[in-house]
């Protein structure tokens, strides 16, 4: 995983860097066959995996389309939230094809997320529009399965990262944070077998803390105190 | 205690641990820090749940992964794949300069073959470019990414006949509408010379008009005419292609058996192996007027041979032609 002064969105935004998209594709694919499997499931749509890793694939090559425009600014809306909404219409635009199972189905799907679903093609919105104060109004807020799938992606992909950078230079600090923060052991017990005092067991678990949050919403805008 | 704690001074508390008298004094009341506490005690339940996946051992022998997709093959985006096999694997891409979406087909090896060789190739690879008909996929291009051949071809976007198959019960003037614009774009293909692909309903894709085309040219011919060239592949180790599959079947047949399948017709017996009398009586339990059905029955399982696929295409194009002229005449 590289870590530059560029975050991951600014760096996909140029669809020469190859690398970026390696890492694009590591973090969101699992993070999207997984919730519209789920999805589809939920509302007995009728696919099988094959729909669902076509719906993945179109929701790709959109985001290679649109990515290049998107501007992330947290004042405008949420990267998270409109990824969201870029997966929900692709779910809805495959629907004509599974009319006959699907369309009472995909009503009930549109009709969760807030909007009133037209016969024979529904759709949320128009998430050509980056910015999304429009659609603010029109639908609905990611659903808590999203909330949790997209935290859960970005945190295997942060954790790893900061886990192999902290490791290779101060090996006592990421122990502290891993035994304490993680493993909830009392850091007095922590500090012992680590040769140092419980006051630094706390600095290092909050220094790691501060740097797990930043790296989430700065490289990925996911505001990891958000229940 | 004035000012509010550092964040490391509420760690003790996050963790359920006595702090100093002082800071849970100063917690005790200030909103502000017991807003910073449950911040750090949601962000800490995260992250232990998160953990425990993300920072186990990866297992021993990892799947065929995410890692072994490319993002990008040459100038195209690489966004998933449709099929993998020994020797090519199929992705679905797009190129930022192009609207259509295409499908990749690129070869697991490198070709360090002679210059000649590698002319010869991209010449016949030309008339396979050049080929244009309204019921096959057009192919876009050929070339090397890393010594790697690769074809491009059109991403007919819509569901497979397979999917149309399991989905719904077909009418039999689709069916034959259907067989008849395939079978002409199967004609046409063996007339320019061209790898043919596997005729099965998986290759056949209804696009946004409804209309049938033929998919998977481009990738017929790389594993038909390119693929055996590649150094170190042994032709006795090899799967078979689809191309050489097809082989094994005249076009008619397997043309025949799709139009069968489209009508859910009883399985069991292909239909060259059956009677014309009971092939015609199973299209007309399926809905097929009597003499439409006794006409295709001939012409799909005819008594004394074979019949060619430009026979098949007329056949089903008449029967397709005379539909639609009596729902024209009578509404």
């Amino acid at each position: 995983m590289s870590v530059t002064n560029e975050t991951l969105l600014e760096r996909v935004r140029n669809t020469a860097d190859h690398a970026a998209w390696g890492e694009f594709f590591s973090i969101y694919e699992p993070l999207l066959l997984n919730y519209v499997r789920g999805r589809v499931r939920d509302r007995s749509l009728g696919w099988n995996d094959h729909d669902v890793q076509d719906v993945v694939q179109d929701i790709f090559i959109k985001l290679y389309r649109k990515l290049p425009e998107f501007q992330l600014d947290h004042g405008r809306g949420r990267f998270r939230t409109w990824l969201y909404r870029i997966t929900i219409n692709a779910i809805l635009d495959r629907v004509p094809a599974r009319k006959s199972v699907g369309e009472v189905a995909a009503e009930d799907l549109a009709a969760s997320e807030g909007a009133a679903a037209p016969r024979g093609r529904p759709k949320v919105h128009d998430e050509g529009q980056v910015d999304l104060r429009h659609v603010a109004d029109n639908a609905g807020e990611p659903d808590l399965d999203w909330a949790n799938g997209y935290r859960q992606a970005v945190l295997d992909a942060v954790l790893p990262q900061i886990q192999a950078e902290i490791s290779a230079t101060n090996p006592n600090k990421w122990e502290s944070f891993a035994r304490h923060g993680l493993q909830c052991r009392p850091a007095g017990e922590v500090a012992a077998e680590l040769g140092i005092n419980a006051n630094l067991v706390y600095q290092n678990t909050a220094r790691v803390l501060d740097m797990v949050r930043r790296r989430c919403l700065e490289n990925y805008d996911e505001e990891l105190s958000e229940a | 205690m004035n000012s509010c704690p550092a964040e490391h001074e509420l760690a003790a508390l996050a963790h359920g641990e006595r702090s100093s008298a002082e800071v849970e004094a100063h917690v005790r009341g200030c909103a502000a820090c017991q807003q910073h506490l449950s911040a750090v005690k949601t962000a800490l339940t995260h992250l232990r749940h998160a953990a425990s996946r993300s920072l186990a051992p990866a297992p021993a022998a990892a799947p065929l992964s995410l890692s072994t997709r490319p993002s990008f093959v040459g100038k195209y985006f690489i966004a998933g794949t449709l099929a993998e096999y020994r020797d090519r694997a199929v992705y679905r891409g797009a190129h930022h300069l192009l609207d259509q979406q295409v499908v990749l087909t690129l070869a697991t090896r490198t070709w360090p073959v002679d210059a000649a060789t590698r002319a010869a190739v991209a010449a016949d690879s030309r008339k396979l470019a050049a080929f244009r008909h309204a019921a096959v996929a057009k192919v876009f291009d050929y070339d090397l990414v890393d010594d790697r051949p690769y074809t491009i071809e059109e991403f007919v976007r819509g569901p497979g006949l397979d999917q149309v198959i399991a989905s719904r019960k077909v009418q039999w003037p689709d069916a034959v509408s259907w067989l008849a614009q395939i079978s002409g774009g199967v004609a046409a293909v063996r007339a320019a010379g061209l790898a043919m692909p596997l005729l099965d309903a998986r290759h056949v894709r209804l696009n946004d008009q409804n209309a049938p085309q033929l998919v998977g040219l481009a990738e017929a011919w790389l594993a038909s005419r390119v693929l055996p060239l590649i150094a170190g592949a042994d032709p006795a180790q090899a799967p078979a292609t689809d191309a050489e599959n097809a082989a094994s079947n005249s076009d008619a047949t397997q043309l025949s058996e799709l139009f069968c399948q489209l009508l859910r017709l009883p399985a069991g017996t292909s239909v060259s192996n059956k009677s014309t009398d009971k092939l015609a009586a199973e299209l007309q339990g399926a809905g097929v007027p009597r003499r439409s059905a006794a006409a295709l029955a001939r012409t799909m399982a005819p008594a004394g041979g074979t019949s060619t696929v430009t026979e098949l295409a007329e056949q089903f194009k008449r029967h397709a032609d005379g539909h639609s002229w009596l729902r024209r005449l009578f509404g």
